[in-house]
């Protein structure tokens, strides 16, 4: 049973993630291979306040989306200046770079060793010290997420996104604030992963840079692309599909190094497969389709 | 000192060299961001280990099977995954995507099969090298850097003074006329992925033959090639060339004074910089047209 809630859990997190990433890239089709970073730079907030400062929880929280919304909001800016390939490298390079401080600067991170030692989550008053509780918080969280996308999507902002996803001078000429929105976009999708992060960090009690990597955020597309990039319900069954049915891989008995090689190649070759036989994914709309803007 | 640090800028850029040529040759040519490429780095070395070991070929012979299988691979990906997306049409993107997918699938299919520990490719215990102008190096980097640099020499002669060379040039630059002049894109990419991804095989071979390898080797690769082709442009592959020296001059000098476990970073923090700035002169930053 602790196990199904442990599982439970980690579908939260990353309904949260993939949700946060299928605003940015599967209604505004900006596709970012940075998303990890804002969910590790989410985590690290947390738990640095949390250690050093005992601050309440939710002024964690509050301060790990500031500090990752800030991030989201200078990629966005890159994404007003650079297009397809060249956007998205950007995006890998800074996966990479706040990977490189995670990892190196020892004195505020703990380096390669992490920080151990991240106390339980106190909501006013309510310790979340079981699993149960911790599915509850999850679960919360999982749910305002849906609930801000589905209110953004349904917006008049969520037909603008769609607009710039499909044709980006088209929206401009119809006087749409092209840059604003992603900006906003990448603010909101990266503030929105911060609380993953923060739910994490809280859960495990411990987090070090290699849960934040590049191979974390292609995972994390991975979880789009196969649920359905521009549906808000297939980043759900993406995550359902992608955390779930590989843990089956348990219960035939190969050791967990193995598993875990396994589990790798199937994402990938997943990712591969959806991109190759059905881009527009379980559920989705959004395919990558169309050939690059030539905005 | 000065001179220590000249024969590892030489040094890792010698190593790098066919990996960064490799990626800019085929980034320019077939207009999609092809992150497999890190993979290619680690098939050459494996596969030529399980030449030299399971099948029993000299260490030569194995070194050259081995780049000679990640040139088939690389081909294999070109007319199996992004031929067909785009005789479809797709976007770059979606064949970014796909490269995303098949990195990490092979990179841990080689993990699976060889281990995750490091590898030994050449069967010679590492020796301390001789010194040179105060600096030491091995004759094996010595023939690394003599390779690396000679590819550089090797392609752009290609690229200049051959028939071939001039269909990729015109396929780089304007894949719509070069099929209206009667130049087939699919064999010029097919062309262009083969002998790319046997110069990544060949650079994974020199890294294992330096310092071992493990299934991870490639991305760190993949990551400087990416820059290179950035910064050096891809109207000629001089410019990844010369991007890929400096760079690695920078992250040496970065090495020595900030710390090695910086470079990373140090590295991709100029080509944010490097990629805006761009944009800011007016050079190209979007997309280029998709191959038709």
């Amino acid at each position: 049973m602790e196990y199904i809630i442990h599982l439970g859990i980690m579908l939260c997190i990353y309904v949260v993630l993939s949700t946060s990433l299928n605003l940015i890239a599967g209604y505004s089709g900006l596709l970012s291979v940075a998303h990890a970073a804002f969910y590790g730079v989410g985590a690290y907030v947390v738990a640095l306040m949390a250690i050093h400062w005992h601050s309440p929880f939710w002024l964690s929280i509050v301060a790990a989306v500031a500090v990752s919304g800030l991030l989201g909001g200078v990629v966005g800016g890159s994404a007003l200046r650079l297009r397809g390939d060249y956007f998205v490298i950007t995006t890998f390079a800074l996966q990479v770079v706040v990977f490189g401080v995670l990892n190196n600067w020892v004195s505020l991170t703990g380096g390669p060793m992490g920080l151990p030692g991240i106390p339980q989550p106190v909501i006013f008053g309510w310790k979340v010290s079981s699993q149960g509780g911790f599915l509850l918080l999850a679960g919360l969280c999982c749910f305002f997420t849906l609930f801000v996308c589905r209110r953004i999507v349904q917006s008049p902002m969520g037909r603008v996104l769609k607009t710039i996803r499909e044709d980006e001078v088209l929206a401009q000429a119809t006087g749409k604030n092209v840059a604003a929105h992603k900006m906003l976009v990448f603010v909101l999708g990266a503030g929105m992963a911060s609380i993953a992060g923060a739910m994490y960090a809280n859960y495990v009690t411990f987090i070090d840079p290699t849960s934040f990597t590049v191979m974390e955020s292609i995972f994390i597309i991975s979880i789009v692309i196969i649920g359905g990039a521009g549906s808000l319900w297939g980043p759900v069954v993406g995550a359902v599909v992608l955390v779930t049915l590989p843990e089956l891989l348990r219960f035939i008995g190969l050791p967990s190094a193995v598993a875990a090689n396994i589990r790798q190649i199937l994402y990938g070759g997943a990712l591969v497969a959806f991109m190759m036989w059905r881009p527009q994914g379980l559920l989705g709309e959004y395919t990558f389709e169309k050939k690059s803007d030539e905005a | 000192m000065t001179s220590q640090l000249v024969v590892n800028v030489l040094l890792a850029a010698g190593q790098l060299l066919p990996m960064a040529l490799g990626f800019a040759l085929i980034h320019r040519t077939a207009r999609c961001l092809h992150f497999a490429h890190g993979a290619m780095c680690v098939v050459g070395p494996y596969l030529a280990l399980t030449f030299a070991g399971a099948v029993g070929l000299p260490l030569s012979l194995a070194v050259v099977c081995g780049i000679a299988a990640a040139a088939v691979a690389g081909a294999g990906i070109e007319v199996f995954c992004y031929r067909p997306l785009r005789r479809r049409g797709n976007s770059p993107l979606s064949m970014a995507l796909v490269s995303l997918g098949l990195l990490v699938a092979i990179q841990n299919t080689l993990a699976l099969v060889y281990g995750e520990e490091a590898r030994r490719l050449r069967p010679w215990a590492g020796t301390p090298g001789m010194e040179v102008w105060g600096a030491r190096i091995t004759g094996l980097q010595v023939a690394a850097v003599c390779c690396g640099f000679g590819c550089v020499i090797v392609l752009v002669a290609l690229e200049r003074g051959t028939r071939w060379g001039k269909t990729i040039r015109a396929v780089a630059m304007n894949p719509g006329l070069a099929r209206v002049c009667g130049i087939e894109s699919d064999s010029v990419v097919l062309s262009a992925f083969l002998i790319g991804s046997g110069l990544a095989g060949l650079s994974g071979i020199w890294i294992a033959l330096d310092v071992d390898m493990m299934p991870t080797i490639g991305l760190g690769a993949l990551m400087m090639s990416i820059f290179a082709a950035v910064a050096g442009g891809h109207r000629t592959l001089i410019g990844p060339a010369v991007s890929l020296v400096v760079l690695m001059s920078v992250l040496q000098a970065a090495g020595l004074f900030i710390g090695a476990e910086w470079q990373e970073a140090v590295a991709f923090t100029i080509l944010i910089g490097l990629l805006l700035l761009k944009h800011t002169w007016g050079a190209e930053t979007g997309p280029r047209p998709a191959l038709p």
